[in-house]
């Protein structure tokens, strides 16, 4: 489903990714683990047409998206979450769920899509109309999730969901992936937190200082004695 | 909520109202004056609030006032071409600068107080080259409107002709905000303010967005900047470029209240009739008085008012509502 081939980025003349490869797969999880400034928001920013690479390719759907700017990859069904959520503090609930069917794909589905995520998220609903700026941590990163959502994506990316939540709140968020897997959406999730990360994933790719360190199922990441001292704690 | 809209409407006609009919009650011409010079910089500082309340803070406006007094005055003065045409030139000429402008700052990603300061480098930019080319624009001694009569020289002897054409130039300006209010673009915009990364990943075209609402308001200005050099005859790149208008611009608009759709055009009401105050009662004896002040006020106004003057009372009359319901 996504291919991303090879790819370098430069902030001028910092190079954050060197030659980076990954796959996900239809309705598959996959997560990217490393440590902070590895790069793993720079690979999502890439893939989403924030940032343009240098070489490489980036193919959705057998599609070429590599340098394409990110309202048309968003339309065509990549959504990303970004770091700390970022929801809009001073537009209500519903319009920072309409803010993310902006484009003409899925403007035309909007309300239909906002009263499943109302079904979804019932904490949402209570809350339409209240400013986002005044609800907890845990529920913005909700509603950041509804928002990504509202833009009809075949494609979940998901930047660090679980930074800066309390461990409850933390547990809530990842039962949300589960579900959104069950719901088909295919994932690709950036996690400090590779303990949790883990327990959803399919495939894991270990990214350090820009580059691919190792990559395979869950399993062989869990039985990886380096992975397990430095990234799992055990 | 319903009742505060069917308030503010209501308001909104009354106002609207008592600037159709002024005129018919002014004794003097003198007082239409005040008016027109009201209007007209309610018209500019709404048409730079525009930008401003998505968190566009241009402190360049002066570009665009100085290229739409300045083409079509040397157009009419030089080939004869009457003003309608020469304001969609200058609309078209403020148009292509502010585009230039604004992808420059809008590709690399200037936000906040750097764009403001290109913007005001700008203007010191657009009125010095209006000084540096002395042979065709007269410099700084500026350059006077060849004098004539009728619409289609949009000259006028009685006043009344342009407060009311300068009215419906302000009507436009306060119409299209109400439309973007109630757009998608407002919405947007406000994503984008908020957080231009988050807006980016739902989809919203950043630079389309920013680069719309700056050609809308760098259009209308321009319009202002004609609708001046029209009504006074004289311009001059010191009063109609440069960096002292674009800030008096912004002042008139921030006092007001740039969130609200009569904000600019109270500020504007307040600051024409301070500085005519000023002038008329101070005289020469105390030169630049008016600036002092009008310094000190905004800065209090940013620190304890930065909804402006309208924004306050409305926020103070929404509450007072809520409160009454409850």
């Amino acid at each position: 489903m996504l291919t991303v081939d090879a790819i370098d980025t430069f902030y001028g003349e910092f190079q954050a990714l060197e030659g980076i490869s990954l796959k996900v797969e239809k309705g598959q999880t996959v997560i990217v683990v490393g440590p902070n400034g590895a790069g793993k928001s720079t690979l999502l920013k890439t893939i989403l047409g924030l940032q343009k690479p240098r070489k490489g390719s980036i193919r959705f759907q057998g599609e070429e998206i590599t340098g394409a700017p990110a309202h048309k990859v968003v339309e065509r069904g990549i959504s990303m979450v970004p770091e700390g959520g970022r929801v809009f503090p001073d537009l209500s609930v519903q319009d920072n769920l309409r803010v993310g069917s902006y484009n003409p794909v899925a403007r035309p589905k909007a309300q239909t899509q906002m009263e499943q995520i109302f079904d979804l998220f019932p904490i949402l609903s209570d809350r339409k109309k209240q400013a986002a700026g005044s609800l907890s941590g845990g529920e913005r990163q909700m509603l950041a999730i509804a928002r990504s959502l509202m833009s009809c994506p075949k494609l979940i990316m998901l930047d660090e969901p679980s930074l800066g939540l309390a461990p409850l709140v933390v547990n809530m968020v990842f039962d949300f992936i589960q579900k959104m897997k069950a719901e088909g959406y295919a994932i690709l999730l950036v996690e400090q937190n590779a303990n949790k990360a883990l327990k959803v994933a399919d495939y894991a790719y270990l990214v350090e200082s820009g580059k691919l360190i190792y990559e395979g199922d869950r399993d062989s990441f869990d039985q990886n004695p380096y992975i397990k001292t430095a990234y799992l704690g055990l | 909520m319903k009742r505060n809209s069917t308030t503010s409407k209501l308001i909104m006609g009354g106002v609207l109202l008592v600037i159709a009919a002024a005129p018919l009650f002014a004794e003097s011409e003198y007082l239409i004056h005040i008016g027109t010079l009201i209007l007209l910089w309610a018209f500019v500082s709404t048409a730079w609030a525009y930008m401003a309340r998505f968190g566009l803070v241009s402190l360049g406006h002066g570009v665009f006032l100085g290229i739409g007094a300045y083409i079509p005055v040397l157009l009419f003065n030089y080939y004869g071409i009457s003003p309608w045409l020469g304001m969609l030139a200058g609309v078209i000429a403020a148009v292509i600068i502010a585009a230039i402008l604004g992808y420059a700052c809008f590709r690399f990603g200037l936000i906040g107080d750097y764009f403001a300061l290109v913007t005001l480098a700008m203007a010191e930019v657009v009125s010095l080259a209006i000084v540096a080319c002395r042979e065709i624009t007269g410099g700084s001694l500026g350059c006077t409107l060849k004098a004539s009569e009728g619409w289609a020289d949009l000259q006028f002897d009685d006043k009344r002709y342009f407060y009311y054409i300068i009215f419906a130039f302000l009507l436009l300006a306060l119409y299209i905000w109400r439309r973007i209010d109630k757009s998608r673009m407002r919405l947007a915009l406000t994503a984008i303010e908020e957080s231009e990364l988050a807006a980016a990943s739902m989809g919203v075209s950043v630079i389309r967005f920013k680069m719309g609402i700056t050609l809308l308001s760098a259009g209308l200005t321009a319009m202002g900047g004609v609708l001046y050099a029209q009504y006074v005859t004289y311009i001059n790149p010191g009063t109609i470029s440069g960096v002292g208008v674009s800030l008096s611009t912004c002042f008139k608009a921030i006092l007001g209240g740039m969130f609200n759709i009569f904000g600019p055009l109270a500020g504007s009401a307040i600051m024409v009739s301070l500085e005519e105050y000023f002038r008329v009662s101070f005289d020469t004896g105390f030169l630049g008085v008016s600036e002092v002040i009008f310094g000190i006020v905004l800065l209090v106004m940013i620190i304890f008012l930065p909804r402006g003057i309208v924004g306050s009372i409305s926020k103070w009359l929404n509450k007072r509502f809520d409160a009454a319901r409850s």
